[in-house]
């Protein structure tokens, strides 16, 4: 029975309206000083006064505002403008977390591994890590990759480690790319491939990543997976030792004995320019 | 003026007990410290910068004051030795992060903040202590005690103990007790968790 046929027929399309003016007015009501609010914590965060954010989050994150939860549960994590406390970061990260909010989803399960503020559940972070992984968070999939690559909470399985790094790397996670690189140069749960290798030790090289700098150097150097060329080689190793990395340092310094002055001049001219070599 | 009011107590400390040699190394590690905090704090409050990117130029100033590497072979003890040189390396690179991050969060990040050196002592053959307080607008001062080793004429930072509790010697326990629990892959699985955490954001998810 169609019920526009009923005496309330003629009412409904009323009814509708007015129910949707209703839940607009209570939408802008709740979400417009929620958002004002959440901002002014953000703002008062940046500058350091971790008092007045907190003063703006609690509400929200007692009235149920994911992000506002997220938040919170970093000041308690990291001490900042009140105690360090473990306990209360996992709360509110698990209020966050069910709420499906993936930053907490991932911290809830970093909290599990490491013991921090709860009993330590391997599995029941690859659980909250799947969950993240699952909304395109790089980094839970990077993890999730070590969990099998390692067998900690699941069956060691290389393969699946691989698949999870190389998402992660394609989801632009450095360590996940230096990782991939690693893992495609030794065949490690994929085909050994030089080429794949150069590709993604390059991308975290790119993004500043001194390990990866390194690795990339020493791919130039030994012609593998690219055309060798020394002067690239010492350009990315000098890089990497300029960040502190010890084996990039003693590298370099091999380097140095072997290479002609024009190509060591070469390659330190443009690690100090920044300019990138493309070849 | 304050740094005067500093050093004045730093050479009277030094008078006491120990000779000219010990006077400038004593000196040489308050200065180091009172230099290196001060760069970082004054990084923290770099105007125009998001408080990630601040934390983030605060960590690579005390990069290059830690000896990270020291620290993180003495926190891992005689587990060192039955690690891979593939877990060595992975573990010294997430301790190195592990380290800055605890500390860059912990120590910093207040409006406001600012550390003063407020005594230095020789507190073995090879090690000065230099003790800072750490003042904020809100909230209670932090006392830490930095320790300096000079190594090649340079000072670095060996450990650092926050209200009288020892970095080193607190991880040294914590991570003993989690590779023999889990493996060294136990460990790197801990510093990895731990310094892969997200931080505040206004992202909505």
């Amino acid at each position: 029975m169609s019920r526009s046929r009923q005496p309330g027929g003629i009412i409904k399309p009323l009814t509708r309206k007015a129910l949707f003016m209703a839940t607009a007015s209570l939408i802008a009501l709740t979400t417009l000083p929620s958002q004002a609010g959440f901002d002014a914590g953000w703002e008062a965060y940046q500058k350091g006064d971790f008092a007045a954010a907190l003063a703006e989050w609690k509400p929200l994150a007692e009235n149920g505002d994911a992000r506002a939860q997220f938040n919170i549960g970093v000041m308690y994590d990291q001490g900042k403008g009140l105690n360090r406390d473990h306990v209360a970061a996992v709360g509110w990260w698990r209020h966050a977390a069910e709420q499906g909010f993936a930053s907490a989803q991932h911290n809830l399960a970093s909290s599990l591994i490491a013991g921090d503020g709860i009993q330590q559940d391997y599995a029941a972070a690859i659980d909250w890590l799947k969950r993240a992984a699952a909304q395109g968070l790089a980094r839970s999939s990077y993890t999730l990759g070590k969990m099998y690559h390692y067998g900690l909470g699941v069956e060691e399985d290389k393969a699946e480690a691989f698949g999870w790094i190389v998402s992660a790397a394609a989801n632009g996670d450095y360590r996940a790319q230096y990782n991939a690189a690693k893992m495609y140069r030794d065949g490690d749960g994929t085909e050994m491939n030089y080429e794949e290798s150069v590709r993604w030790y390059r991308a975290a090289a790119e993004a500043g990543y001194a390990k990866a700098q390194a690795g990339l150097g020493q791919r130039y150097a030994q012609g593998q997976g690219v055309e060798q060329d020394m002067v690239a080689a010492l350009y990315w190793t000098t890089l990497a030792a300029r960040q502190g990395l010890e084996r990039a340092q003693t590298a370099r310094d091999d380097m140095l004995t072997t290479m002609s002055a024009a190509d060591i001049t070469a390659a330190e001219a443009r690690a100090d320019t920044g300019v990138e070599i493309t070849n | 003026m304050e740094l005067r009011k500093n050093l004045a107590v730093v050479v009277f400390v030094a008078i006491l007990g120990f000779g000219d040699a010990g006077l400038a190394s004593v000196n040489g590690a308050a200065q180091f410290i009172h230099t290196l905090g001060n760069q970082a704090i004054g990084a923290l409050q770099a105007p125009n910068l998001t408080l990630a990117q601040r934390e983030a130029q605060f960590r690579g100033l005390l990069a290059q004051g830690f000896d990270l590497r020291f620290i993180g072979r003495f926190v891992l003890g005689k587990h060192w030795r039955e690690a891979s040189p593939g877990e060595k390396s992975d573990y010294l690179t997430l301790f190195s992060e592990y380290v800055l991050q605890t500390y860059s969060s912990r120590l910093g990040g207040y409006a406001g903040e600012t550390l003063t050196v407020t005594g230095a002592r020789q507190a073995s053959e090879k090690d000065i202590v230099v003790e800072t307080q750490i003042d904020r607008p809100s909230g209670p001062p932090i006392l830490a005690e930095w320790r300096v080793r000079v190594k090649d004429g340079q000072c670095r930072i060996i450990d650092v103990a926050v209200e009288g509790i020892s970095m080193a010697v607190t991880q040294r326990s914590e991570f003993g007790a989690v590779v023999k629990r889990n493996g060294i892959p136990g460990l790197l699985a801990l510093l990895r968790a731990r310094t892969t955490k997200i931080s505040a954001t206004a992202s909505l998810n």
